[in-house]
């Protein structure tokens, strides 16, 4: 089957416009997707950071509320052991520096009345390691030498052995954790001691912080941050993952998941990702960095590109990691934008090509078919034929004049032969 | 009437109107050597002897 040389130019001139309008947009695309996804990754990384420094004055604000609540707990039992102290001291002044049982008892009575917040009481021990005065009298004159502390310290041997160092009206201080019977976690105590030497006394004004003071702030502080941040909605589907250097989340998608260990998760080609992310994290130090990495959804087939902009909060040990799947941010906003203004321009850059071509291989190849044609009939002997006269100043041109000189010689030339017949 | 008008007329006659056309493009000067060589050429030096004439 002949090809036309108008089809034939036709389809090269499409060609010549689709190949490179392809090129370019598929180009032009790549650029843009990458220029997106750099710009998603640094998104992801600012709102890391965002949350490194909420992290970081949050906790800041918690230390400077802590040394507060600690400095008021501290004043209370301070106060209250003043006032232990001018009690007890009066009263050795009144007899002399000796304290008699009747004066002991009454001593010990308003004593034991007087509370330190909720819990807090007075209490007096002896070099020995005995109570003199207990929690309600319940435990007078028995052994405590060897109590430890929920730290496993021998704290009566620390309070006793601190309050002997004191001179006589100075107050001293101590700081140990406690499990009250019932509970679970320890609570820290505080106890302001004083020391009565010639008693062989150290008396102790002691209480738990929170008894005083709201000492459950920062683990609410803290929950309210992990709660905002498995609030926040990254993209279309992404969220903030928080784990701590071993790897246990601390915030996971709604929740669902806080503190599973999850340092032996494998993206979908097998990499540890989160001890890599940990590393990561701890290694940009007050910078940020990000951990892409392919992961298979339940219910897909094929694994789907993802990424987490990466924050070391040093205070709370968190590796925060804002993250969203790359392909959330294509279909729509700026990259859907670029694809379909590039197909746009692509598919308009062919259609008009095409309307080019078409035009230019009929102009060309319309008097060279006209050419063709009167090339046959000379060809047939019909030398009267008219060759087209076209103005394209190419070799198309040319042709045509070529033609019409050997037609017009010939012509010429068979005039001459007819008249040398006639004669 | 030109060289150009002359060589043009003896073109016309020889080839065609196309052929004579192209003569426009030719300088005054040397118009009729160029149409004379063309001539040569295809019908032979006889036919050239008509450009002979033009001054």
């Amino acid at each position: 089957m002949k090809i036309g040389i108008s089809v034939k130019l036709v389809v090269l001139t499409i060609l010549l416009v689709a190949i490179p309008a392809i090129v370019l947009g598929v180009v032009g695309y790549k650029a843009a997707e990458k220029a997106v996804y750099t710009g998603i990754e640094d998104r992801l990384q600012d709102i890391a950071n965002d949350w490194r420094l909420l992290v970081k004055n949050q906790m800041q604000e918690i230390d400077m509320q802590e040394a507060r609540v600690r400095n008021s707990a501290k004043s209370i039992v301070t106060a209250q052991a003043k006032m232990v102290y001018e009690l007890i001291d009066e009263a050795l002044e009144e007899q002399g520096g000796v304290l008699p049982e009747e004066s002991r008892e009454d001593i010990f009575t308003r004593l034991n009345r007087n509370t330190v917040g909720v819990t807090g009481y007075t209490w007096i021990i002896d070099y020995d390691g005995y109570y003199v005065l207990s929690k309600g009298r319940q435990r007078d004159e028995e052994y405590i030498w060897d109590e430890q502390d929920s730290d496993g310290n021998y704290v009566i041997q620390d309070l006793v052995g601190k309050g002997r160092e004191l001179v006589t009206g100075e107050i001293g201080y101590h700081s140990y954790p406690w499990i009250n019977l019932g509970e679970t976690e320890p609570r820290e105590k505080i106890a302001a001691l004083i020391h009565f030497p010639e008693l062989q006394w150290v008396v102790g004004v002691s209480t738990y912080y929170d008894d005083l003071v709201d000492m459950e702030y920062r683990d609410r502080t803290i929950e309210h941050i992990k709660d905002m941040m498995a609030q926040q909605v990254i993209g279309r589907s992404g969220y903030i993952w928080v784990t701590d250097s071993a790897g246990v989340y601390k915030v996971s998608k709604n929740r669902l998941r806080d503190e599973e260990d999850i340092s032996m998760s494998q993206d979908a080609n097998g990499v540890y990702f989160i001890q890599e992310a940990v590393k990561k994290a701890k290694a940009a130090g007050a910078g940020t960095d990000v951990q892409r990495y392919p992961w298979l959804n339940k219910g897909e087939t094929v694994p789907r590109m993802k990424v987490a902009g990466l924050a070391y909060a040093e205070e709370l040990d968190w590796i925060i990691g804002p993250s969203a799947y790359y392909d959330d941010f294509a279909g729509e906003g700026s990259l859907g934008q670029v694809k379909n203004t590039l197909l746009s321009v692509g598919l308009g850059a062919l259609v008009v090509g095409a309307l080019i071509a078409f035009v230019f291989a009929s102009r060309i190849a319309s008097p060279l078919k006209k050419m063709t044609e009167a090339g046959r009939k000379i060809a047939d002997g019909s030398l009267d034929v008219e060759i087209p006269h076209v103005k394209t100043g190419d070799e198309v041109e040319e042709l045509g004049l070529t033609m019409e000189m050997l037609t017009g010689a010939l012509k010429y030339l068979q005039k001459g032969k007819g008249k040398q017949k006639k004669k | 009437m030109s060289k150009k008008d002359r060589c043009k007329e003896l073109m016309s006659k020889f080839f065609g109107p196309a052929t004579a056309a192209m003569v426009d493009s030719m300088g005054e000067d040397d118009c009729v050597a160029k149409c004379k060589a063309k001539v040569v050429a295809l019908l032979g030096e006889d036919k050239a002897k008509e450009f002979d004439g033009i001054s």
